[in-house]
């Protein structure tokens, strides 16, 4: 295989070079030389540097976008126990107040409301997609910092 | 036969014989610690014997021990930034151990540690603290500003301050009943299937399809609870250490 | 005996926080206060093992790994971009040489064509000179043989006019005569 092909090889030169009498020489060479190979080959190095360049901001892209999903789905999960573990916290610590400052029901009919409260603006910050419990802000700030932290942090 | 809650009971293992668990020492070796132990060896031998090779171009096991890796790399670079890569350790540990667990007991026989409310209470109030000291260390006193929400009347702050810690301390509970709830109602329903498949019959055939459908929800189950855990802890400690 | 007793306190003082715990024994395994004492202990343990053996042992081994793969992707990337300069250069090199190659065959060609015209042009010349000298030659040699051979007709002739003129008149020619008579005519034929 390798031999037939040398020899065509061998051939292609001499009609190349026998023909070069006739017409330029420079076109056949570029039409039936190896320059297209050495172009792919580029192309293919290129597409493989983009490939593990990029490949850390793409995943980390696709991460998020799977991180979406995954997030809406634990989203559904989270709403009902953050609005419970509220109102149990609010109501556990009327109930000891009350029984620390012998103040009757008082301070966990307040701290039930406040749990209460406290457990709505939970589901509220998850809906909103402020995620984390406590403040008013949304997450986005510090995810713009996220986007443009260096690359090598891995 | 047993009960569908008798899977949740903690037997002793070794120790004083024909003793109640109350009288055994509180350390005593049970069928929950050992499926601690059982997951601990499964997550190493996972983890350590899957890159023994150290390949280039990785196997199966060697991919999906890399990929877990990289899942939870991405996790923390995602929810906590930069700074939260020094815990990864401690995260990707989390996530393991909270993931081979519930996977793990969903093996027939075994035990699923992560549904017993105490196991799960004790990891999240260990997140809490750990990422309270953490915002703490970093911004002092300041971290109590949190509890301060911005842009709020004055008014209104002798109501807001405590419904944020009330919202504050609400984490570790509803991080901890999440997880044990999801697990312990999944094991439950699908023991309640179980116990009619035999007393049915021929038709016993419905509960076990029911059963089949209900494992490979579980196991979704499983990966998700695990995952909610993490990614908790995750944001938690992004508000630690960025304050808003 | 101490440290049970401290942990059936605890479980009694966590019994006491939670309502409907004293049905723990026919409820809910999970509110059973009397299992939390080994069942912490075991996960601290446990826990600290596993954190321990990820720290120091599995972690660094994925993160080494994937690091040398980073690395050698982008190395090997280097260096077939390096290798495909190299051949890029080696083309350009073999198509100059090639051209050059082609252009001294040519000159060689040329070069050869135009020493054989020379050369022919040269064996032509040179030929065409022979043939003219030998023409010239052969013309003389004609020209000699035909003056010859006229001079011997003339001889035969006057011979002839002698051995007539006696046969028919019967006396010796005048030769002289004779000869005169010769020269006239060959000069009236050309």
């Amino acid at each position: 295989m390798t031999c037939g092909k040398r020899l065509f090889n061998v051939r292609g030169e001499f009609q190349r070079f026998y023909g070069a009498a006739g017409r330029s020489a420079r076109g056949t060479m570029t039409e039936g030389g190896k320059k297209p190979s050495l172009d792919e080959l580029d192309a293919k190095i290129r597409a493989a540097k983009d490939h593990a360049g990029l490949s850390q901001r793409q995943k980390l892209g696709k991460d998020r976008g799977n991180g979406d999903q995954a997030r809406g789905l634990s989203f559904a999960i989270r709403l009902g126990t953050e609005l419970v573990a509220a109102l149990m916290i609010g109501v556990g610590i009327g109930y000891f107040l009350d029984r620390w400052l012998e103040t009757g029901p008082w301070f966990m009919i307040a701290f039930f409301f406040l749990g209460a409260a406290s457990g709505i603006m939970n589901v509220y910050r998850a809906a909103l997609g402020y995620d984390s419990a406590v403040g008013y802000h949304p997450a986005d700030g510090e995810e713009g910092d996220k986007d443009e932290s260096d690359p090598n942090r891995r | 036969m047993a009960g569908p809650l008798a899977q949740f009971e903690i037997k002793a293992i070794g120790g004083e014989a024909g003793v109640s668990l109350a009288e055994q020492s509180p350390y005593v070796f049970t069928n929950s610690a050992l499926w601690m132990v059982i997951t601990v060896a499964a997550i190493t031998i996972f983890m350590v014997l899957g890159m023994r090779k150290r390949e280039m171009v990785p196997g199966a096991w060697q991919s999906m021990a890399e990929a877990s890796y990289e899942f939870i790399s991405g996790m923390i670079r995602d929810n906590a930034g930069d700074e939260g890569r020094r815990f990864f350790p401690f995260i990707f540990s989390l996530f393991m151990f909270v993931l081979f667990g519930n996977l793990m007991g969903l093996l027939p026989y075994s035990f699923t540690f992560t549904s017993h409310i105490i196991v799960t209470a004790v990891m999240a109030v260990f997140v809490f603290v750990g990422v309270t000291l953490v915002g703490i260390a970093k911004h002092g006193l300041h971290f109590f500003s949190f509890f301060v929400p911005s842009g709020v009347p004055a008014f209104m702050i002798p109501i807001m301050v405590p419904i944020e810690i009330i919202s504050y301390l609400s984490r570790p509970v509803s991080m901890s009943i999440r997880l044990f709830a999801n697990m312990m109602a999944g094991h439950t329903m699908m023991k309640v299937f179980a116990g009619f498949i035999v007393p049915l019959g021929f038709f016993g055939v419905a509960p076990l399809i029911m059963d089949v459908a209900l494992t490979g929800f579980e196991v979704l189950v499983a990966f998700l609870q695990a995952y909610v855990f993490t990614v908790l802890t995750c944001l938690y400690l992004n508000d630690a250490l960025h304050l808003h | 005996m101490a440290k049970t007793r401290k942990g059936m306190m605890i479980a009694a003082a966590a019994a006491a926080m939670m309502p409907g715990v004293a049905l723990a024994e026919g409820g809910l395994p999970q509110l059973n206060p009397v299992s939390y004492p080994t069942q912490v202990f075991w996960l601290v343990v446990t826990f600290a093992v596993l954190f321990l053996l990820m720290w120091k042992v599995a972690l660094p081994r994925v993160s080494e790994t994937l690091s040398n793969r980073q690395q050698k992707l982008s190395g090997d990337l280097q260096k077939a971009a390096d290798l495909k300069e190299e051949a890029e250069k080696a083309q350009a090199d073999l198509e100059e040489a090639l051209a050059s190659a082609r252009a001294e065959a040519q000159a060689v060609l040329r070069k050869a064509s135009e020493e054989i015209a020379a050369e022919q042009a040269k064996r032509l010349e040179a030929f065409d000179a022979d043939m003219a000298v030998k023409a010239e030659e052969a013309e003389k040699r004609i020209s000699a043989a035909r003056e010859a051979a006229l001079k011997s007709v003339k001889d035969v002739a006057g011979e002839v006019a002698l051995a007539a003129v006696e046969k028919l008149s019967g006396d010796a020619a005048d030769q002289a005569a004779v000869t005169k008579a010769l020269d006239a005519a060959s000069k009236a034929n050309g």
